[in-house]
């Protein structure tokens, strides 16, 4: 399912991000590729602490600095690499062609200005409007995202509005400049499930809409499957496995990948206990050597696993894994040693 | 708000009371919280009235001074522009029914017109606050020096606080080496006697001309020293608003460093900002009072503190002409510590009414 070269909005390649703390060096992100295609909706997944939201900063280049810094790699945006360019071109991009939605939109909104006012002001840094137009502009889009009387609310403070209408706030905000891709980082996790459904609902039709791309950052793998194109799975500062979303949810390859799905509690399955990956994220100051994951894989391969990272092996035109289990110096580990790894195509839970 | 219109009132049975409990509740913002709050607190209204009281009177004897000066200027009325003493085109004249109307009373003179043979006399129906050893009365003095000594607590304050706002919030926002050097900075300025400094500073300056008299030199003066405070508070408040996720918000959406220091950081600073202002303003008059009370004010000038130093020596054997100068600086200064404090407790957000 690969898709032609001038479909590709956002192609990442090669980043590394360091936060340079007092306790030391945390190896926030490796190395991490990723394709965006025009108009699709990439699913970025993983456990807490992966990286995921430092990525999504790292695209938009506000990667707080200090402790923060982008090391190496590039941000290819429509052909240009984002990070080359001043801050001033920068923040002509923010916002505009790529915004962003944050987790907690409680604490996302300046608590002393009326919505009006913060939707307003992300118009009037894009576009050569006045005051006037960009407030009926912010009431127009508003109303998009399903406030209701927006005309009144839009003179409403954040305190004013609940948590599901705040996030819409957020959402009007991001829209505001028609953007080409949009950030959403957790955007429902803050949210209880009736609402979460109504806000990627929106998004969802936004995104049609607006024929716009999202990165959906997530942990919920739920959400991945309702909203998603393709995912890409993240683990510890490296992209373990992307792909299709019908590939990745039916024939995993990745160990990781296929843990995360065996931990999904399924209301159809038999009563058996939930598979879940052993161990915790590792710390990041201190990361296991190689393949970040292997302390914690079923399928390790001692010698190799701790000592070689893995490259990236493509298993077909746009399903990508790094493990060992797919490289040719695994195959060769195998054969030296005369066990087999090899992962079943479904998940354990999902036979059950 | 709208859902709360569209109640039907009869249909709940709501009483009166309720009703305008919810009616107060629509605009119940930050603002309109703070304002309950030191209404009930009978001395932060006492503060806030003796404040309002002296505002209104530095405006309107600054009003009529400006008044004065111009009519004089253009030649409107007579009187020798050379000589101050001479300009007595400027008073306010009490009426009353039936009284003689070629001799009124008058309020307030010109305070600086000398009445002849009228030097050094008490307290009287005539000179309410009596006259002073030049023959002036006194009570014009006090009420016209309500306008020199009350902008000057303002205007430095005002460029204090300016000051100290810009450079706290730069170090609280990008920290680092910027706010080390600050830090040092202040530590410097902290080390030293800054009154000391103060008239160091104004005997140096003494033979320099610049618009706007001798307070000028020593409002800039006292403001390059006296911003440190200002700026440790305003630093700390950045310190944990920047890290704050509609910082990153703003920044996702490509406003500049300068647009989310100023624009959105700082207004929520507004609260702390407003009780150093208030608090502080008393400490500045109180500063320059003092100054002037040591002899180095202006002695031209027409302020509280310039009357109290020219009168001092005359406490004993003419107690007024020192006194009321020196009751209205210990007014305002009670008057604006008064309404800071009330201030420093309604805009406290841990405290619910």
């Amino acid at each position: 399912m690969s898709r032609p070269p001038e479909d590709v909005l956002l192609e990442i390649k090669g980043l590394k991000t360091y936060f340079f703390t007092e306790e030391g060096v945390v190896k926030a992100i490796e190395s991490i590729d990723i394709l965006v295609h025009k108009s699709e909706t990439l699913g970025l997944v993983g456990e807490s602490g992966s990286g995921k939201s430092v990525t999504a900063l790292s695209i938009l280049g506000i990667v707080p600095d200090p402790p923060g810094k982008i090391l190496e790699g590039e941000v290819i945006f429509h052909g240009q690499d984002l990070r080359k360019l001043s801050d001033a071109d920068m923040r002509k991009i923010r916002g505009n062609q790529i915004a962003m939605i944050f987790q907690d939109p409680m604490t996302s909104l300046n608590p002393v200005f009326t919505v009006g006012d913060q939707i307003s002001e992300a118009i009037i840094l894009h576009q050569k409007v006045t005051k006037k137009e960009a407030r009926e502009k912010s009431i127009k889009i508003m109303s998009l995202v399903g406030i209701p009387s927006a005309d009144e609310r839009v003179d409403n403070y954040p305190f004013e509005f609940s948590g599901g209408m705040r996030q819409r706030v957020m959402i009007a905000m991001a829209l505001s400049c028609n953007p080409e891709l949009l950030i959403a980082d957790e955007p429902s996790t803050s949210l209880d499930v009736t609402i979460q459904a109504q806000i990627l609902e929106l998004l969802k039709a936004t995104s049609e809409e607006f024929d716009m791309s999202i990165i959906l950052i997530t942990h919920d793998m739920g959400v991945i499957a309702e909203m998603c194109d393709r995912v890409a799975v993240m683990y510890a500062g490296f992209i373990c496995e992307v792909g299709d979303i019908i590939i990745i949810f039916k024939s995993p390859y990745h160990p990781y990948t296929r843990g995360l799905l065996g931990a999904i509690p399924r209301p159809d399955a038999a009563r058996e206990d939930l598979t879940i990956i052993r161990g915790a994220i590792p710390n990041l100051i201190n990361p296991p050597s190689a393949c970040r994951f292997h302390p914690r894989c079923d399928y390790w391969m001692e010698g190799l696993c701790d000592t070689i990272l893995p490259s990236i092996v493509t298993i077909e035109p746009g399903h990508d894994v790094r493990c060992h289990i797919y490289t040719e110096e695994g195959k060769a580990w195998m054969q030296q040693h005369g066990e087999k790894r090899e992962i079943s195509t479904m998940p354990k839970k999902a036979t059950g | 708000m709208a859902t709360v219109d569209k109640v039907d009132k009869e249909e709940f049975l709501l009483d009166e009371k309720t009703l305008r409990e919810i009616e107060s509740m629509k605009g119940a913002g930050q603002w309109s919280i703070v304002w309950r709050r030191i209404k009930k607190d009978k001395m932060g209204m006492l503060g806030l009235y003796i404040v309002l009281f002296l505002i209104m009177m530095a405006l309107v004897s600054w009003i009529l001074l400006m008044v004065d000066n111009w009519l004089t200027s253009a030649n409107l009325l007579l009187g020798d522009p050379n000589n101050p003493a001479s300009l007595n085109n400027l008073y306010i004249e009490l009426w009353y029914p039936g009284m003689d109307q070629s001799n009124p009373i008058v309020l307030f003179q010109h305070p600086r017109y000398q009445f002849a043979d009228q030097s050094t006399l008490p307290p009287s129906w005539e000179h309410p606050f009596g006259t002073d050893r030049l023959g002036q009365d006194m009570l014009s003095r006090v009420f016209f020096g309500a306008s020199v000594s009350l902008a000057l607590g303002f205007i430095g304050q005002m460029t204090t606080v300016i000051i100290g706002t810009v450079l706290g919030s730069l170090a609280g926002f990008y920290g680092g080496i910027i706010d080390n050097v600050l830090q040092r900075v202040i530590e410097v300025l902290y080390s030293m006697p800054g009154f000391i400094l103060m008239i160091f500073i104004i005997v140096l300056f003494e033979d320099v001309q610049i618009p706007g008299g001798k307070y000028a030199v020593v409002i800039v003066f006292f403001s390059l020293i006296g911003w440190g405070g200002t700026a440790l508070i305003i630093r700390s408040n950045f310190f944990s608003l920047k890290e704050q996720d509609f910082v990153e918000a703003e920044r996702a959406l490509g406003a500049s460093d300068m647009r989310i220091i100023f624009r959105h950081i700082l207004p929520n600073s507004l609260a702390p900002l407003i009780i150093i202002i208030t608090l502080g303003i008393a400490g500045v008059i109180f500063t320059f009072a003092a100054l002037a009370f040591f002899g180095f004010g202006d002695p031209n000038a027409i302020s509280w503190g310039d009357d109290l130093n020219k009168w001092q020596n005359n406490l004993l054997d003419y107690p007024w002409m020192p006194m009321f100068p020196a009751l209205f600086i210990f007014f305002t200064v009670l008057g604006f510590n008064l309404l800071g404090d009330s201030l420093r407790d309604a805009l406290d957000p841990r405290l619910k009414d």
